[in-house]
């Protein structure tokens, strides 16, 4: 069920961009150093911590604070492999001049195919978080 | 976060369909929403407790069912901005073979409305199945 949720980088990229809701879960330190996924107890949330949106989570409150939403789809293809895509669009025309995007990839197709819907969970936070990171 | 969870109703039909999987919450016959302990424990555990049996129904989260739907019956649920008019919704729901004639429906006026409506006619799909 942790991948449910946005790994500790991405969560800490959300944090970093103001993302402060309600979570099921949250990263913390453990003894070491190490980066470990905990399960709140409550829903207040700890400065100390780095709250653990679910992917869904974290892609509403882009929808909701960027006006940018997302989605993932499927691409059966011949000659290539098949698999998971993922596409943009700006609401209120937000995002450029198509008001449309995808992660691209480089296989002449267009579209990166992810092989798993999870690796395209991922990748799609990591694209949102940069396409902010570039607008500001 | 009560936005993450399917309703009990849904939850419901989920169990009756084959839903049997690890979440974080459950519904009792009451249909209240309670946290999923273990029960030697007391504490809720990382990996979801399956609290599925005759007395509790499991809450998954949105996320959750539409992967199972995914997974067990190969129904894809998107949930697509209604670009006719503006700010509204839609969702489609489509499989790896590109089957065609997989329904749709537009004009929602919120984007959880549309889930929902997505997550409903899911179950209703896979209820028509012989």
């Amino acid at each position: 069920m942790d991948e449910l949720f946005v790994p500790y980088e991405e969560a800490l990229a959300l944090k970093e961009l103001g993302y402060n809701e309600p979570s099921l879960a949250y990263y913390g330190e453990i003894n070491g150093g190490e980066i470990e996924l905990f399960l709140k107890k409550n829903f207040d949330t700890e400065a100390r911590y780095v709250l653990a949106p679910t992917f869904s989570q974290a892609a509403q409150w882009i929808r909701t604070q960027f006006s940018i939403h997302s989605w993932i789809d499927w691409m059966t293809r011949e000659k290539l492999h098949s698999g998971f895509f993922v596409c943009f669009r700006g609401m209120n025309h937000q995002l450029n001049d198509e008001n449309f995007g995808f992660i691209p990839g480089d296989h002449g197709s267009g579209y990166q195919i992810f092989r798993t819907y999870y690796e395209a969970e991922v990748a799609r936070i990591q694209h949102l978080i940069t396409m902010i990171k570039q607008r500001s | 976060m009560i936005k993450e969870f399917v309703p009990y109703a849904e939850s419901l039909e989920l169990k009756q369909l084959g839903f049997d999987e690890p979440c974080f919450f459950a519904f009792d016959n009451c249909s209240t929403p309670m946290r999923c302990t273990d029960l030697r424990t007391g504490e809720q555990r990382f990996n979801g407790v399956n609290y599925n049996s005759s007395s509790y129904t499991s809450q998954p989260t949105f996320s959750q069912a539409f992967r199972w739907f995914r997974e067990t019956y190969d129904l894809m649920g998107l949930i697509l901005p209604y670009l006719i008019i503006g700010n509204r919704w839609r969702y489609q729901i489509t499989n790896r073979n590109n089957s065609s004639g997989l329904p749709f429906e537009e004009g929602f006026d919120t984007y959880e409305e549309a889930e929902l409506a997505c997550l409903r006619k899911l179950i209703s799909i896979v209820k028509q199945k012989p």
